[in-house]
């Protein structure tokens, strides 16, 4: 959470002191542990992305939808990136959050679920914190909001364990929403935080104490620059780093971003150290998005030659909630293996009246 | 009844409506730009509501004529005209509402969209401004709306410019209010940024008290009491302006992403359109309203000093 400025903290410091100060937790205190290897040598996780629900979401129309996604894709664990909403009420989360608690009953096991926000996730007619005390409170979900100092709300683990030993890790990661310059006239996205990097590079760590050949997958909603790098690098373009399988499509209007130039990724004001990170540190192999609704790139890429490369991949926009692309939305399915393999697949859904017969469903490898 | 009394309902009525009004400007709004944006227009769908969503600043505007009149054949003249356009759009927009139920266009009287009682809610407040002219076209020869004189202003040097002024900035001012009305919902209850964040929500309300204050005193005092009380109140009004845009100035300048971490939702066409608009639109009528108030009183005809 973030703190106020040091001048204005010293004018607020009555209510500060009577609020009381964020506690220190341990990197401990951010992890959900599931003990789900234990049953299956492979773990399905489907992400859904910019669901976008509103004021005037048909939202009977659209749960049968998402229902469908997860119906025919079959996951064991549901990550969103971002955006779950827009000018929304309180009634469009606690519906959504409904919905995805009731997905374990649709799919007769235990589908846990977790959240990362985007930067629509606060507008509506709630306050700021609310979709994340709101989220905290459901059975199967694993969201996490720690009372700390890290920059960003949804900053939180899942430790996925055979026994003892954790053979993967989730991260859901804020991208935090925009990020604004005095006196300018325009916001620019913002950007995962350097603090937040580092809490990211402590848990990976953390977990190879325990297992040094730990896996993990990251969710955030906001694309890196490394996105465009990739896809540049896709089309020949001069580009940084190493290009190795690709798949999908840009069909974002074109923006301008200091730095990088016209390109289709509306990515934060800044490139950070994040990918780099993540790469010196041999975990995280995909790292999942949202935020561009009509971009599916996904792509392996590496700065360094002799690094693993790690998969960075738009979600497919999951529903008709603001712009979509027809034909190509629907969600991400990553299966993740005991051995540490990953395969990844598009499931397209096609947004229709009656899913009864499963039709307007398709699922492809992300990668022949 | 007293025409004190009379006054004051009327005042209530029109600032009731004020705030009704402001708040639904702001609603749709919201919906409005996000509409705009998706790839899947609902505007045929939604425009018995967005038309709806309009006639309560429009019932301020003819309640505002009503105690405004310029004279005494204007003000029925006023009434019955606006009577009749008011019966008429609502008469349309329920006809639209019950088409669009019996087609099957809304699948329900309960859907759960723009509300958890659209449209049903819609239809009952459409019921509700249908009676609403009724009682204007019936009202227009009762004795509580009769002329009384020391109704009518007297004719100011650019009066007619500041009235055009006062129309233009009125949907503006309504609309931050109702902004403002929706603090209570919307705010940061760690209140992390409550002294950053109290100027904006002080400049929302600004405008609109700057037009309370004007219509107060034009309608409670007398001419030679308020040529008075003038001077002093166009200081506070510009003191407080220029204060409230400074602090915002300078909590902008020293912590630029407050309003991001505390504010998203009061500034919905800001965050779909990543643009810094309703805090600069702050700024603007808050050095505006007491501006255009000095402007006028300095250019005010030398004989009513």
């Amino acid at each position: 959470m973030k703190t106020p400025k040091k001048p204005f903290a010293l004018l607020l410091l009555p209510l500060l002191l009577s609020c009381g100060s964020p506690s220190s937790p341990s990197l401990q205190d951010y992890v959900s542990e599931l003990p789900s290897f234990d049953s299956s040598s492979s773990l399905r996780v489907l992400q859904l992305t910019d669901i976008h629900w509103n004021f005037t979401t048909d939202m009977e129309k659209q749960a049968e939808y998402l229902s469908a996604i997860v119906k025919n894709s079959n996951p064991d664990l549901i990550m969103t990136t971002g955006d779950n909403v827009l000018t929304a009420s309180k009634e469009n989360f606690s519906t959504l959050f409904d919905l995805f608690e009731s997905f374990s009953e649709m799919l007769g096991k235990d589908v846990y679920y977790g959240f990362t926000w985007g930067n629509h996730d606060q507008q509506g007619l709630f306050d700021p914190y609310f979709p994340g005390a709101l989220a905290s409170n459901r059975p199967h979900s694993l969201y996490r909001e720690i009372d700390d100092d890290l920059y960003g709300e949804c900053n939180y683990a899942i430790s996925l364990k055979k026994g003892d030993k954790i053979l993967w890790q989730l991260f859901a990661i804020d991208s935090n929403s925009l990020h604004y310059q005095f006196p300018s006239f325009k916001y620019t996205y913002d950007v995962i935080h350097p603090e937040q990097i580092e809490w990211y590079s402590d848990e990976v760590k953390e977990a190879q104490k325990n297992n040094p050949d730990v896996k993990s997958l990251v969710f955030f909603h906001i694309p890196l620059w490394e996105t465009d790098y990739s896809y540049r690098l896709s089309r020949g373009e001069d580009s940084i780093g190493y290009l190795g399988r690709y798949s999908g499509q840009m069909d974002e209007t074109p923006t301008h971003i200091e730095g990088i130039g016209e390109t289709k990724v509306y990515a934060g004001y800044e490139r950070t150290p994040f990918f780099e990170v993540a790469e010196a540190l041999g975990s995280t192999k995909a790292m999942f998005y949202g935020h561009d609704h009509k971009n599916d790139f996904c792509a392996e890429y590496s700065l360094s030659e002799t690094s693993d490369p790690i998969a960075l991949c738009y979600g497919l926009k999951s529903g008709t909630g603001l712009t979509y692309k027809p034909g190509r939305i629907g969600g991400n399915l990553a299966v993740i293996e005991e051995d540490g393999s990953l395969s990844l697949f598009r499931c397209y859904q096609d947004y229709q009246d009656d899913y009864s017969s499963g039709n307007g469903f398709r699922m492809e490898a992300m990668f022949e | 009844m007293k025409p004190l009394t009379k006054k004051i309902l009327l005042l209530l009525a029109e600032a009731f409506f004020y705030c009704l009004g402001g708040v639904a400007l702001f609603q749709i709004l919201w919906f409005f730009i996000q509409d705009l944006f998706s790839t899947d227009h609902a505007f045929l769908y939604f425009l018995p509501y967005y038309l709806s969503c309009l006639l309560p600043a429009y019932l301020v505007v003819i309640l505002h004529k009503i105690r405004h009149p310029n004279s005494e054949i204007g003000k029925k003249r006023w009434m019955k005209a606006n009577s009749f356009a008011l019966g008429g759009i609502s008469i349309a927009l329920l006809a639209l509402d019950i088409v669009y139920l019996s087609n099957g266009t809304y699948a329900s009287i309960l859907l759960h969209q723009a509300g958890p009682l659209f449209p049903l809610s819609n239809i009952l407040f459409l019921v509700l401004t249908l009676l609403i002219s009724a009682a204007l076209f019936l009202f227009q020869t009762k004795r509580f709306f009769r002329f009384e004189e020391g109704e009518v202003a007297p004719k100011r040097r650019l009066g007619a410019l500041e009235s055009a002024l006062v129309a233009i900035s009125f949907p503006f001012a309504c609309g931050f209010l109702g902004d403002f009305l929706l603090f209570p919902v919307m705010m940061d209850y760690t209140l992390q940024n409550a002294f950053l964040t109290l100027p904006v929500y002080l400049l929302m309300l600004f405008p609109s008290l700057c037009l309370l204050l004007r219509d107060l005193s034009s309608t409670f005092l007398s001419q030679e009491r308020r040529l008075k009380l003038t001077l002093p109140a166009l200081f506070l009004e510009g003191a407080s302006g220029l204060i409230l845009v400074l602090w915002m100035c300078i909590g902008l300048a020293c912590d630029g992403d407050f309003i991001i971490v505390s504010m998203t939702a009061h500034f919905p066409i800001d965050f779909m359109g990543s643009m810094m608009l309703g805090p600069y639109f702050l700024f603007f009528l808050g050095l505006l309203f007491p501006g255009l108030a000095t402007l006028f009183y300095l250019l005010r005809p030398a004989a009513t000093d």
